[in-house]
């Protein structure tokens, strides 16, 4: 089985102020040093793609990341995790990238090293958060989509049984492969560590890196379908930490003032 | 039986060259490990981390020695290292093998928010950085100015948890009553990154460290005092090598000094039985032994308890080398083993002179039921209540 | 032109989420004078057209797929994108839940409209020309507003929006639309359908989280707490003095060496309030704190304080919250 799971590196968002500012030009922090981390939903897929190297003799995991050069710390990551290949599709502007450029950037890298029977995603990247790279590629790929994988359950040749996350609970799904699945978190799909070893036979691994013009696509082009055009302002929401005391004479009223309080809030 | 496993002399070579430069002094006596406090605490890290099983591993490039549960168990307290024949340098090397780990972006993730926290906040507990002097909400603070003699730091969890903030007010009390010349500089201070540097996150150590030392030298600090020894091991031993060069003290050396010269009296004393518990790193690691003693020989009417394992060979609480922010099953702790020790020699205090060491021996003794009979006391507090 | 909804139902009903977009869309289309239509599977919300027009709906448009399933949306997307497609609206809106989640952007792809995921608020511009998105990035640390295209799709965050107050109407148009399907057999099919109950809601996702710490005293009270957690459908935790007083089990440890919570509300009970556990909290959006003692560290932390014995008031607080329940 050949898996292609796809891994962006992002300005860690825990590891960012409270008084952040974002660049809208770049969409990245306007600070000039921050943490770089794989976007952590990105991990989960990993971990999913490991597990199904352990079951599966003979799979093979090609981790993919388009991205400036500073991606391929994300890239040796997978492949001290012993991922059989590193493809890096270089990101030839720092200007934000809209999740349509980003996706066809993706298919034409997968298409290129070869159309895998499991494409695996992360949910949403941990910066912008806006999960749609995912559910726009498999559209490009022309492959059926399945969202909020949490788990494989069961894999054959032809066919895997996924657990997904539903409002409410979960299912099992069944899917015919080729297949994209995007992976949220829960329990068992937990990055594993890497060994001192493996770390170390990393750095002397090949990453791949692809240009844009080797892809076909034209940087220009990517430009042009930038949705973020319609971005207008960004701005950090004030958060008030001064503790409002709920008055009232009695346990009763105080129980009143704080219902309508939440009530206000649309908490309950 | 388990599959033998190679040597590998190509890893060996990469450990020793990241960091471990002391593995191969190791002779594999054995100390280590017969001294390990985990020995005693009787759980599964009792077994399971064994110091001497990682360094063997480590020395032959076998597979083993980065099980994360084992390397992450180290507390740090360097006991292992006072009885090391060779005098390997064992915690460097537990801080070099976990570094190959963390910046290689497999962080544990108990500590993920901890690290994290120290690149967004500057302090490991989340706490906004405008509030990093909310402990001082009433106190008349003075302001570090280019005459002060001392910059007093404060440890982060004395800044943001409630109950450690009591450390740190009773610090400002008693240097105020000796007459100290003392400021603080405020919310631009970050951590002084003791803990990002024990559990390898050395990226994160050296922005803590060097935008401290910018900071210090900007204001002209040359002389610091701090709260917690934890600072005070980073900044004497750690931040000389990034350029940062001060003359650093625990509070209670410079109380001490100023109790010889007469400028610090105690109105009060105390009867009850108190027992001191040596922290590791104003202890082994700081090599301050005696001030703390000398300071509780004043105010105490009855002879100072002595702990089984005191001083050179004292016994870690459990929660230096990031282990605060891990988890211990109860029964299982290392602060519950000093807790039992003080309570079985009649002790009733317990105290000690480091914020962690405070917050874990109360959670622990609040853990075994016996906080009605055994009171956990920071000796600033401790004696800032002779001061009356 | 139109704004048009995508109605999910919940367990057969119109539930919170169709709810909140619908009245969401009524506001954005009224101020822009347009309809709103409201697309449901049938089978899933064939029967509910009233309803749906009663939450705002002024058409509601039934889609009939053969072999659909709810909540596998690759079973019906090309039914419902086609129908858009017919319809071409200014506005599609999603509930931001897995299903919707999962559409909105393949949607958006099959008619080449914008897409922004999300969404915290939806509004028109003064001058009523631009319907303006705002929607949180980097973990909410910042908010971001995008001016919609001329063919949008969104998602909505759960409880960002409002219901009607008011029925908007009970009789809405209802047009059946009958997707043919194409090309062989569907390549994906559900097996097996899971649903939590609200007593077995996870620590971690819980939208409502109701913490005791070492003031509750003992491992009886917290029966008060479970059903408390209960009428707000969330779930119980407890600060690490709490479990290591054996008062709750290690998996229910909320804090920094516990679980890490992010509610939209969480209530403090009895807790102190320590670096440690409120460093474990400190996402959560709306954070109560009950405690007796009004120099409690809590209230620091907390953006509601209730001084309060909780002894007295938490039994209060849930009659409270059962009386208009039932009203």
């Amino acid at each position: 089985m050949k898996i292609v799971v796809c891994l962006k590196q992002i300005p860690d968002p825990d590891a960012l102020p409270s008084d952040l500012v974002i660049d809208p030009e770049t969409g990245k922090p306007a600070a000039n040093k921050y943490p770089l981390t794989i976007s952590p939903f990105d991990e989960n897929a990993l971990e999913i793609a490991l597990q199904l190297k352990d079951k599966v003799p003979g799979t093979q995991i090609v981790a993919l990341s388009y991205g400036p050069e500073s991606a391929e710390q994300t890239l040796r990551k997978a492949l001290s995790l012993l991922a059989d290949e590193a493809v890096l599709v270089k990101k030839e502007t720092s200007k934000l990238e809209d999740g349509y450029g980003v996706a066809r950037v993706l298919a034409s890298a997968i298409r290129k090293v070869g159309l895998p029977d499991l494409v695996l995603c992360g949910r949403q990247a941990g910066d912008w958060d806006a999960g749609v790279v995912g559910f726009l590629l498999a559209d490009e790929l022309g492959l059926p989509c399945v969202g909020f994988v949490s788990q494989v359950v069961s894999a054959d040749g032809n066919r895997m049984v996924f657990k997904t996350e539903i409002e409410g609970g979960w299912q099992f799904l069944e899917a015919e492969l080729p297949v994209l699945a995007t992976v949220t978190n829960d329990e068992t799909n937990v990055l594993r560590m890497a060994k001192i070893k493996d770390i170390m036979m990393a750095h002397r691994r090949k990453v791949s890196v692809l240009t844009l013009s080797e892809l076909g696509i034209d940087g220009g082009d990517l430009e042009r379908c930038r949705v973020h055009g319609g971005l207008k302002e960004l701005f950090t929401p004030v958060s008030t930490t001064v503790c409002e005391f709920i008055a009232g004479e009695s346990p009763a009223e105080k129980a009143l003032a704080l219902l309508g309080k939440l009530r206000e809030a649309r908490l309950v | 039986m388990a599959e033998p496993k190679p040597v590998s002399p190509e890893t060996r070579n990469f450990l020793l060259s990241v960091g471990t430069g002391t593995l191969d002094w190791c002779m594999q006596c054995g100390f280590c490990t017969a001294v390990c406090p985990w020995r005693l605490a009787g759980g599964r890290l009792g077994t399971y981390f064994n110091i001497r099983r990682i360094q063997r591993l480590a020395q032959l490039g076998v597979e083993g020695f980065d099980d994360e549960e084992a390397l992450f168990a180290c507390t740090t307290c360097a006991l292992c290292e006072a009885h090391c024949p060779r005098r390997v340098e064992i915690v460097a090397n537990i801080r070099a093998l976990r570094g190959i780990l963390v910046e290689a972006g497999f962080v544990p993730q108990h500590l993920d928010p901890i690290i994290s926290s120290l690149y967004a906040n500057g302090n490991p507990w989340s706490g906004p950085r405008a509030r990093r002097l909310d402990w001082a909400r009433d106190l008349r603070l003075p302001r570090f100015e280019r005459d002060t003699e001392y910059l007093l730091f404060v440890c982060c969890t004395s800044c943001y948890d409630p109950r450690s903030q009591r450390i740190a007010r009773s610090v400002v009390r008693l240097l105020d009553s000796a007459g100290v010349s003392f400021g603080v500089i405020g919310t631009e201070e970050s951590c002084c990154g003791d803990v990002a540097d024990k559990v390898g996150a050395g990226e994160a150590f050296r922005q803590l460290a060097l935008s401290n030392i910018r900071l210090f030298q900007s204001k002209g600090v040359r002389r610091i005092v701090t709260t917690s020894p934890h600072c005070f091991v980073a900044f004497r031993d750690r931040y000389p090598a990034l350029g940062g060069e001060f003359e650093v003290f625990h509070y209670t050396e410079v109380l001490l000094e100023r109790v010889r010269h007469g400028a610090l009296g105690f109105a009060r004393r105390l009867s009850e039985r108190v027992a001191y518990h040596d922290p590791c790193y104003l202890g082994r690691h700081g090599g301050v032994f005696d001030a703390p003693r000398e300071l509780l020989g004043v105010v105490l009417t009855a002879p100072l308890v002595e702990l089984a394992w005191v001083r050179e060979v004292s016994h870690c609480c459990g929660s230096g080398g990031g282990r605060l922010w891990a988890e211990t099953p109860k029964g299982q702790r290392l602060g519950e083993l000093r807790v039992s020790d003080a309570l079985a020699r009649g002790a009733r205090v317990l105290t000690t002179a480091c914020p962690y060491c405070v917050m874990t021996l109360e959670a622990d003794c609040f853990g075994l039921g016996q906080q009605e009979n055994l009171q956990i006391l920071e000796l600033g507090e401790l004696l800032a209540s002779c001061c009356i | 032109m139109a704004v048009l909804v995508f109605a999910e139902l919940e367990n057969g009903k119109v539930g919170r989420n169709a709810l909140e977009v619908l009245g969401g869309a009524r506001s954005v289309a009224d101020k822009l004078k347009m309809e709103v239509l409201c697309c449901v599977l049938d089978g899933d919300g064939g029967q509910r057209t009233g309803e749906l027009g009663q939450a705002g709906a002024d058409r509601v448009i039934v889609v009939k797929v053969a072999t659909a399933n709810p909540s596998d949306p690759e079973s019906y997307l090309a039914a419902l994108a086609e129908t858009c497609t017919g319809i071409r609206p200014v506005l599609i809106m999603f509930a931001g839940t897995p299903v919707g989640r999962q559409l909105a952007p393949r949607v958006a792809h099959r008619l080449s409209y914008g897409i922004v995921t999300d969404c915290l608020s939806i509004r028109v511009a003064d001058d009523g020309r631009e319907i303006l998105l705002t929607r949180p990035i980097y973990g909410g640390k910042v908010h971001a507003v995008f001016a919609a295209r001329e063919g949008q799709v969104i998602t909505v965050r759960p409880r960002a929006l409002r219901p009607l107050e008011h029925p908007y109407r009970a009789d809405p148009q209802v047009d059946y639309v009958e997707a043919t399907p194409r090309g062989g057999q569907p390549r994906t099919r559900v097996v097996e359908v899971h649903k939590e109950t609200e007593s077995g809601v996870k620590l971690e996702e819980a939208k409502v989280v109701v913490a005791g710490g070492r003031g509750i005293g003992g491992p009886e009270p917290f029966a008060m707490l479970e059903e408390l957690a209960g009428l707000l459908g969330g779930a119980v935790g407890g600060s690490r003095a709490a479990v290591d007083a054996g008062w709750l089990p290690a998996t229910r440890q909320i804090g920094l060496t516990g679980k890490i919570v992010s509610p939209d509300l969480y209530v403090a009970v009895a807790i102190s309030g320590s670096s440690q556990h409120m460093a474990g909290v400190a996402n959560s959006r709306v954070i109560v704190g009950i405690n007796i003692d009004p120099e409690a560290p809590i209230f620091h932390s907390a953006h509601l304080g209730v001084v309060e014995d909780y002894r007295e008031f938490v039994p209060v607080l849930i009659e409270k919250i059962k009386s208009a329940k039932a009203c």
